[in-house]
This record gives structure tokens, sequence and C-alpha cells, in this order.
């Protein structure tokens, strides 16, 4: 287990979103984020080892009812339990918040290439949440002062990135209309044409989350990530973050990658088929390639929150903000709006309308 | 003949002669009214009423042909009134086209003009109208139909000379006012039918109000509904982003190639289409060159 001790009062490090490195909170000391040598992560992980208590035991998940394997830690600074399942590899003791990182789950095969930190910090997250929870016409006005903020979680999420080179071929019938008059007669001229395509394209980057339990398609909404800000993966990052590592392989990742990639190709090559008036796929035959592959950790927020009895969640991306989530929609503003619009619009158009008839 | 020719026998020369001259004379008569009738002068055909099923009295059919000299005069389009009880072989619209064709009827060099048939035979009231290039006299379908719902309120009561008269009140009437243009023929086909606006006295505010009510209506449920639709999508937020976003630099397109292998030509006729309108059936025209028209049973 690692923890980053404040080397002026022994307290316990962060990192700071804002200010991008370490900070102690209780003194205000800061560290910058050092990047170990190959030779220096190998003694540290050697010495974490050395010093960790921890057990392992099977125990069957509540939730689904699947056999887990959980590990227990006792946490270095206050002697609690600290307990893990298989996949976590950064927490926090539930007793003194002691930030622990869990070396052998973020080294080896298991060593994140790169990192995309936090950006903000947990105050600013719980502010862009609020933030959330007025805007929308039709959200009820209690919604925003009502909802109870639960828990929220920064958690980095495992991630695999891709790059492909996608060849791309296309055949296709397509038309052209011309019209014409001839003393009585129109006649309509379809030229018709074979077209045939042939592309290569490329993509960078296209990221797959490796979390079992992290639901596919709220990942996939919580993108873009800014690629400028992903920077080489160093453990202190990660202190006083959950974090997971991957629970899926690259390659068991990289057909649903490589869809992605193949479809974005297709539509591209669909769109170099223009100037006519129909075109018409035959034919097509979309390789992807895989050329790069990346372990990589990219930062969420999990705000967890209760409104009228019931709980919800919404996701937000920790490095750009952007909420994945629905709002309540309230069917008193509902009918609001549709009857406003409705008679709004009835007197317009009315009074179009007649001006129409009358002119 | 025969009976003539009894009599020259028995009769001294000068009666002979008299007689031979008298029946040349008669021929003769017959035969110049004839080509009179079918001389097509530039003010149309002489004769406008041609009532041989025996509709109109004398009074009646004399002033049609007043009116219908007069107004094609005027208006320098032929018209023609026709009754008959029989049609042959040929139905309601051949009748009515073949007609014009081979009795002079027709203004100018264009020969164009209204022809009404009232056919007895098949029960039906038909307008026919032929060569009107000329922008005045183009009748739309919509316009022939106005005049039909009047005129055929006549058919129905029995009051043939009612047809032909409100007819002629009517006909002038939609030449003068209506719009018409060259979009007729160019869009015929596509749209079916040319769009000319029928004429009517202007309305006024709070009618023109009470016409657009539920269309009004309508349209703002429609409106409400997709604003509605939109609002419910905001609530939840997160999109996917595109494609745009990882692609690395250009397409390279390596094989491009756009082939023409053959033209396929559809050919219309445009002509200025015909249909009957509500209330019954009727006849619809795109018979020979330039002739459109539409009827009504009775």
């Amino acid at each position: 287990m690692i923890n980053y001790k404040c080397p002026q009062c022994g307290a316990y490090m962060i990192y700071n979103p804002a200010k991008k490195c370490l900070i102690c909170e209780y003194c205000g000391k800061t560290e910058d984020i050092k990047v170990l040598s190959a030779e220096e992560q190998a003694e540290l992980l050697q010495e974490a080892e050395a010093s960790s208590e921890v057990w392992e035991e099977t125990v069957t998940e509540e939730t689904n009812g699947e056999q887990v394997m959980m590990r227990h830690y006792i946490c270095k600074n206050c002697g609690a339990e600290i307990m893990t399942d298989e996949n976590t590899a950064a927490t926090m003791c539930g007793f003194c918040g002691n930030p622990t990182l869990i070396e052998d789950r973020l080294s080896g095969e298991t060593r994140p290439a790169k990192v995309i930190p936090f950006s903000f910090s947990r105050e600013e997250a719980i502010e862009k949440f609020r933030a959330w929870t007025k805007k929308g016409k039709l959200t009820p006005s209690v919604f925003s002062s009502s909802a109870s903020l639960d828990k929220v979680t920064g958690l980095y999420v495992p991630y695999w990135i891709y790059d492909f080179d996608v060849d791309a071929q296309m055949q296709a019938t397509a038309t052209r209309v011309r019209h014409q008059r001839k003393g009585q007669y129109e006649y309509i001229y379809t030229d018709h044409f074979a077209l045939d395509r042939g592309v290569e394209v490329g993509y960078e980057r296209i990221p797959a989350d490796a979390s079992k339990k992290m639901p596919d398609d709220v990942m996939d909404r919580l993108e873009p990530f800014d690629y400028k800000e992903m920077v080489a993966f160093e453990m202190p990052y990660l202190s006083g973050f959950q974090a997971d590592k991957y629970d899926y392989k690259g390659e068991e990742l990289e057909s649903r990658a490589a869809a992605r990639a193949s479809s974005y190709a297709e539509t591209a090559t669909r769109n170099t088929m223009n100037g006519y008036a129909t075109v018409n796929v035959v034919h097509k035959n979309i390789r992807p390639k895989r050329t790069k592959m990346e372990y990589t950790m990219f930062p969420a927020w999990i705000v967890n929150y209760t409104y009228q009895g019931k709980s919800y969640f919404v996701t937000m991306n920790g490095q750009t903000g952007k909420i994945v989530g629905k709002r309540p929609t309230s069917v008193a503003r509902a009918i609001g709006w549709f009857a406003g619009v409705y008679a709004g619009s009835f007197a317009i158009v009315l009074l179009i309308l007649a001006a129409m008839m009358m002119g | 003949m025969k009976v003539g020719m009894k009599y020259i026998h028995a009769r001294p020369i000068w009666l002979r002669v008299c007689m031979m001259a008298f029946c040349l004379m008669l021929m003769g008569n017959v035969w110049m009214t004839t080509a009179w009738a079918v001389e097509s002068l530039e003010s149309g055909s002489a004769q406008k009423v041609f009532d041989q099923a025996s509709l109109f009295t004398e009074s009646q059919a004399e002033a049609l042909e007043e009116r219908a000299a007069q107004i094609a005069e005027e208006e320098q389009y032929d018209i023609a009134i026709v009754t008959t009880n029989y049609t042959g072989s040929m139905v309601t619209y051949e009748y009515a086209e073949s007609f014009y064709e081979n009795n002079g009827i027709g203004y100018g060099d264009n020969k164009q003009g209204f022809l009404l048939l009232i056919d007895m035979d098949n029960r039906q009231v038909y307008i026919d109208e032929y060569n009107a290039w000329e922008e005045n006299f183009q009748l739309s379908t919509r316009e022939r139909d106005a005049i039909l719902d009047v005129i055929m309120e006549y058919a129905y009561d029995g009051d043939f000379y009612g047809v032909a008269d409100s007819f002629l009140d009517e006909l002038p009437q939609y030449l003068n006012n209506g719009i018409s243009g060259d979009a007729d023929y160019q869009y015929a086909i596509e749209h079916g039918e040319p769009g000319q606006q029928e004429v009517q006295e202007p309305l006024t505010f709070p009618e023109a109000v009470k016409e657009s009510l539920p269309l009004a209506a309508l349209t703002a449920l429609v409106i409400a509904g997709i604003t509605l639709i939109i609002l419910i999508a905001v609530q939840k937020t997160g999109a996917k982003p595109s494609s745009a976003e990882y692609q690395k630099g250009a397409l390279r397109i390596y094989r491009r190639n756009d082939t023409f292998i053959n033209t396929t030509v559809t050919k219309h006729k445009i002509e200025t289409s015909s249909s009957s309108g509500g209330g019954g059936g009727g006849g619809s025209s795109h018979h020979g060159g330039g002739h459109s028209g539409g009827g009504r049973s009775f």
C-alpha cells in the first residue's frame, strides 16, 4: 500500500486539481508530482509490499450475487480495516480518510500508460451539479433546493484507447435527374452511374471503458475527453480519489472500439459520394486495423442524490464537467409550457392566415 | 327529285326549265349555307347554337345565338352550344371534340373556343376547350368545376335553356378574372392540375378569421407538440461525440470512380389535366390535340 505523507507535518497529502500537485490539507505544504524512473518505481513497489498487511477472502457480492474476491488491508494511519474489491486500485480509509493506493494493481501489466487528472475540485463539482439542477424549462422548481447530496465520489475509471487505420471500400449505384420540355411533352432523363470508392482514414484514441460495473452507455456519453491534458501516469494523481483497475483486457474491448472506427469510416466514405439525386450502397468492405492500444485512467465524479425519497445519480466528466444524467420533469410545467406555446402560436398563425386570405 | 321528274315529263318546256332551275337553286342554297356555316371566319363560326335535340324554343335559341355571338366578338374566343340526342359510337367527350373540329368552330388562326354540349343520349353536360394557349382563355379544372356547379342545377331540373344561358353568364367571368400562367403547363404532370385561383369576393376580417380557425388550431398543436418534445429531450443531458473528434488527419481517397452506365427517359404529355369535380361522375378528356374539358352526368 502506498500513502503520500507530508514531509512537514506527517499528515496525508492528496492531489489538488487546481494546483496540479500534491497538497497537505493540514499544513498546506505542496509537492510536485515526481516522474519516477523505472528503478525508482521498482523500489517504491518493494517498500510498499513489505509494509502491507493484507489478506484475501472470497465474498458473495450483495448486489448481483456474483462471487467476488475481496481484500482486506490494515490502514497504516489508524489501523482500521480497509475493504477493497478485486479491482480497487485507489481508495480512502473509511475511518480516517487516509488516501491509499494499492500498488500491485497499478504495476506491471496493470500500470496505466496515461492518465487525465481531475481538473477541478470536489467543491466545484458540487457547484456544477447544483447549476445543472437549476437548468431545464421543465425541471420542477423544488428540484434544485430539495435534491440533497448524499455522496460525491471522485473516481478514476479505467479505459483502453485505440488507434485504428481503416480501409473502406464501397460500391454504389447513383442517379442524376434532368428535366426538359419540348412542346407538349416533358422529358425526364435519368442518368445512371456506378460509384466506386477506396478510402483510407485513421482514427486515434477511441476510448472504451474497461470497468464492468460502470454502464457503457453512460461512459460513452461522458466523452469527449480533451487529450491535450493527458499525461504520463504517475501514482500521486490518484491520491485522494477512488480508482479501479480494468476488468477487461485491451484485446477484449478492441472489437467495440473497432466497430466505432468502422462506422465512422463508413459514414465518411459514404459522404464522398455527392452530387447525385439518389445513392444506393450495394456493397461495402470496411476493415479496421488496430495500430495502437493504451491503458489509461479518466476522471469522473459520481454524484448520488436523493429527490422526493428516491435515490438517483449523475455522472460528471471530471475534466470537462459534462454531466450525463436526466433531470426530473414537472408535469405541471410541461402542461404550462404546452398551453402557453399553443395559445401564442395559435394567435399568431391565425392572424397570419387571416391576413393571407384577405390579401 | 323523282317526284319532280314526273311533272317535267308532262309539262311544257318553259316549266321544265323553271323547275330545274329552281331545284338547282335549292341545292345551291343548301350548299352555300353549309359552306358558310363551316367556314371559320375571323369571328368564329357563324352559327353558335346547334340545337339538334330541340331542347330550346326558337326564341330561346335566338337569344342564345345573339349572346354567344356577342361574347365571341368581344372576347375573341368562339362559343358553341350543342345539344344532341344521339352520339352514336362516340362517348360524350369524343362527340364534343369531333363536333368542334368538324363544324368550323373556333376563333382566329388558333381556332380557340369553348363548346358546351348537352348530351341527352349519355345524359351528360360537357364543357370542351380547344387550343386555349392564350393566357386569358385557360380554364383550370377548378374553374370548370365551378361553372359546372352552377349550370348543372338547371340540368337536374330539366331546364336545358337554363344550362346554356347560365353557361354564357359564367364563362366570361372566369376567363376575365381568373389568374393563369405558364406554371400550369410546366408542372401539370406533377401537380395534377394547373394552379389557378378561383375568383372570390375579398373576405372581411371576421370571415377570414373564421376560415382560418381549424388550420391555425392544427398548426398551433403541432408547434406546441414539437416544443414539448424538445423540452423533454433537453432534460436528459450528455450527448455522444461526433466522429470528427477522433479522426486523425484527412481522408485519403485512393480510388474514386464514377462510371456512367446509361440514361433512361420517360415522356409525359403535358396538358391542362381534367377530372370531374364532386357530385357525380363525368368524362375527362385527353383526346386529340389541344382539347381539354370536363363534364358531369345528370
